[in-house]
């Protein structure tokens, strides 16, 4: 699954620039994450080290983290799985943030992944490194290593006492233990529990720097017109209008991105934002707005419910269904919608680049380092390892922050402009340039019998699939996709049957926080609500009583399915974990009260990137 | 040249009247704390004090504040103290991203400072300006109760 390798500290001081460590491992990663982004390379660098910890002489712990923080405390979790291991107490890691590199695995922080991802090479990262300095203590002393023991950064053996920094030098000098021995979890003493986040003092005294606060000498702060409709281009605009503001300092038009990431548009640059701002409301620009114009949201609708009204693919199917409708008493059937929906993060998108030469470098707010450095590549025409791309602090991502538009765009303006240039997307650029959360319309039918028993359940779910962001996509949903919420559904139905449409979209699409599971979610739980209500049955005993026994599902119904492409499960889906889950969210609610005229409580509970969740509300 | 006391700095900037404060103290004055995030006095995440009052510093223009007294995030702390509102902030451990926290942290002061000791519905009220899209409320209101010194649960 993973291997630790020791590390030349000549290669980790190339690699890092920092000085100073004296043991330095580094860790593969044998598993994909989610998709590999294409044309990286990314899927064929299994031994290259992609997690870094160093100790220093000085007794400092670096850890390099290869993953973003977005607010889900992924940095501070990479560290807490390192520190368990390592045997440090976690105010002593120091966190050094990695570069876009493909040398670290798949970077991309989406899909839920940082900790389920890393919670084994990090940990057996922390291992090795602690194996590693207990042996050379009881070298130093000359008794067995298993007399000794690691504690806050120093290795015990009765009354003596050495610190890591002291042992360093010396530990580097072994081989590094091959299958180290991890922790019991019952020995836990940061995993598991409530940490304080490791920037939360930056954030609180106003220090910590955001894509939207990255500065650097002599840079310029470019707003950029786009096209109000993708693919449209660019009739005319006035410069001189611009120009004529107070502090603007050039006027750039950008040519679409070949990828289709990004579209046309006119940049204002300005010394200040506010003067880009101004600007860039005086160039008037007139647009050809291209064939996508005449689309609407109706048609996109009606679409979606024609699509829906005809047989799909089948994604599932238990028994037949088919024969359960024929000779069902009734069927009841009802049909959810939900529009394109945008992120809306508090930070909207913004990086800054640099170009010299052949050579870019950029910090921006985003999910992935690696994409952002192959797209701007791509853009500028260079090589993908001339470009240095750095993460800052990102203040909220959902999804947005996986597409590197305006990485390319900041660096495309950076060239031309002979300058730095940071790109802020205003509100209403964030709202209006999004790669959306798909729109989507769910159907779905119960067949019922004489006696109000259900017997079949059929569940049809439309919508552009994420196969539509990538230039070469135009697919049906994959097979992720369907396992987010829609063949995972996990009530007893006798007889079932699931499909999906293929559903066109010239709108953006992306991945937007859970990504299917939202639209699948709802539908479900929904729908198994109102069945409730229409058999007149309490809706958490009818949620329990269709769940049945306890089992362990496969994400798609099938034989020797993978979970989320990520190879054999690890953590199965156990449907007796919702069920627990289930009732504990009513137990804690106080499900069944007596509550006054017009007021409820709702129930739901659902299963995501292995995660068992329910909710009442009130 | 507009001049304003930021901070307890007097500071003179050179900046078309009708800047929005906002910019003026991120792009001129290079104090980065006050975030941007909707332009329009929406969200709350612009938020300083002028003369002691919360405003939303990307729709004040540089010119309605001039020769008033302007505090950031940056110049809540005293003598490297945190203020006790950034205090239990940390104590709390309330941000998770944290973009929304300077302006939220902002209004609780400004909240603190004219009432000492606010109930649950009062912080709500005064708070509900301020969006953070993590959804730290909970832990926004229960910050503001140990900067209270109330222990929290107040109702």
């Amino acid at each position: 699954m993973s291997a630790v390798t020791k590390v030349s500290r000549r290669s980790f001081l190339q690699t890092t620039g920092l000085a100073g460590s004296a043991l330095v491992l580094g860790v593969n990663s044998g598993w994909s994450l989610v998709a590999p982004v294409p044309g990286l390379g990314m899927e064929a660098n299994g031994f290259e080290p992609n997690v870094w910890v160093s100790i220093g002489e000085d007794g400092v712990v670096r850890l390099t983290v290869h993953r973003q923080e977005l607010g889900q405390g992924g940095r501070t979790a990479c560290c807490m799985l390192l520190a368990e291991e390592l045997e440090v107490d976690l105010q002593d890691v120091s966190v050094v943030q990695a570069l876009g590199d493909p040398k670290y695995g798949n970077q991309s922080t989406g899909g839920s992944t940082t900790v389920r991802l890393n919670w084994f090479p990090l940990r057996q990262a922390g291992a090795a490194a602690r194996e590693m300095l207990v042996e050379a203590a009881a070298r130093r002393w000359g008794v067995p290593a298993t007399d000794c023991r690691a504690e806050s950064g120093t290795v015990l053996h009765g009354s003596e006492k050495l610190t890591y920094g002291e042992l360093a030098a010396e530990a580097a000098e072994l081989p590094v233990p091959e299958d180290p021995p991890l922790k019991d979890p019952a020995n836990f003493k940061l995993i598991g529990t409530p940490q304080r986040l490791i920037d939360t003092e930056d954030f609180v005294r106003g220090d910590a720097v955001y894509g939207y606060d990255f500065d650097l000498p002599d840079l310029l702060i470019a707003s950029v017109e786009r096209s109000p409709v993708a693919k449209g281009s660019i009739l005319g605009y006035d410069a001189d209008a611009a120009r004529a503001i107070r502090d603007v300092v050039d006027v750039i038009e950008l040519e679409p991105n070949a990828t289709g990431l990004t579209n046309a548009g006119v940049a204002v640059l300005a010394t200040n934002t506010w003067a880009a701002m101004q600007g860039r409301a005086a160039l008037n620009v007139q647009w050809e707005p291209g064939p996508l114009a005449t689309e609407t949201s109706d048609e996109k609708r009606s679409e979606l419910e024609r699509i829906v009204s005809e047989p799909g693919a089948v994604a599932r199917e238990v028994g037949d269904y088919a024969a359960a409708a024929e000779s069902a008493e009734r069927v009841y059937e009802a049909a959810y919608y939900a529009p394109y929906a945008v992120h809306a993060m508090m930070e909207p998108p913004a990086a800054t680049a640099r170009v010299e030469g052949d050579r870019c470098e950029v910090w921006s707010a985003t999910q992935a380092p690696q994409w952002t450095a192959g797209e701007v590549a791509g853009a500028l025409r260079i090589p993908p390892g001339n470009v240095a791309a750095h993460v800052t602090l990102v203040g909220g991502a959902f999804g947005r922050k996986s597409k590197p538009d305006y990485a390319v765009e900041a660096a495309l303006l950076a060239r031309k402009a002979g300058r730095p240039v940071k790109v802020l997307f205003t509100r209403e650029d964030e709202i209006r340039h999004a790669f959306y959360h798909p729109e989507s319309y769910q159907l779905l039918r119960a067949t019922l019998d004489a006696e109000g028993n259900p017997t079949g359940w059929m569940h049809r779910s439309a919508f552009p699939a994420i196969g539509w962001t990538f230039p070469d996509g135009g697919a049906s949903p994959s097979g992720q996709e369907r396992q987010l919420g829609l063949t995972t559904m996990p009530y007893r139905f006798p007889n079932i049957r699931i499909e999906v449409g293929k559903v066109p979209s010239s709108v953006r699409i992306g991945w937007m926080r859970s990504v299917c599971n939202m639209f699948h979610a709802r539908g479900v739980q929904c729908f198994m609500d109102e069945l409730a209500h229409e058999l007149g049955r309490d809706p958490v005993e009818f949620h329990m009583a269709m769940l049945g026994a306890p089992r362990i599902m496969r994400l798609d119904g099938s034989d020797d399915q993978t979970a989320y492409d990520e190879g054999s499960a690890p953590f199965p889906y156990d449907t007796g974990r919702l069920k627990a889950v289930g009732e504990a969210a009513a137990d804690m609610a106080g499900w069944g009260r007596t509550l006054p005229e017009r007021e409820g409580l709702g129930f739901a509970m659902h299963y995501s990137f292995y995660s068992y969740v329910a909710m009442v509300s009130h | 040249m507009i001049t304003l006391l930021v901070n307890g700095e007097r500071r003179t900037v050179d900046a078309d009247p009708a800047m929005p404060l906002l910019w003026v103290l991120r792009d001129l004055l290079r104090l980065k704390g006050t975030k941007y995030s909707c332009g329009a006095g929406l969200c709350g995440s612009c938020t300083v004090h002028v003369d002691g009052e919360p405003v939303r510093s990307c729709i004040t223009t540089v010119e309605s504040v001039a020769g008033r007294t302007v505090t950031t995030i940056e110049g809540l702390a005293e003598g490297g103290e945190f203020h006790p509102v950034q205090a239990a902030w940390v104590e709390t451990n309330t941000p998770q991203c944290g973009y929304c926290q300077p302006g939220q942290i902002l209004s609780a002061v400004a909240l603190l400072e004219r009432s000492p000791n606010p109930t649950d519905a009062e912080i709500d009220e005064a708070m509900s300006g301020n969006l953070c899209r993590c959804g730290t409320y909970l832990r926004i209101r229960e910050a503001i109760h140990r900067a209270a010194g109330s222990g929290g649960g107040a109702s």
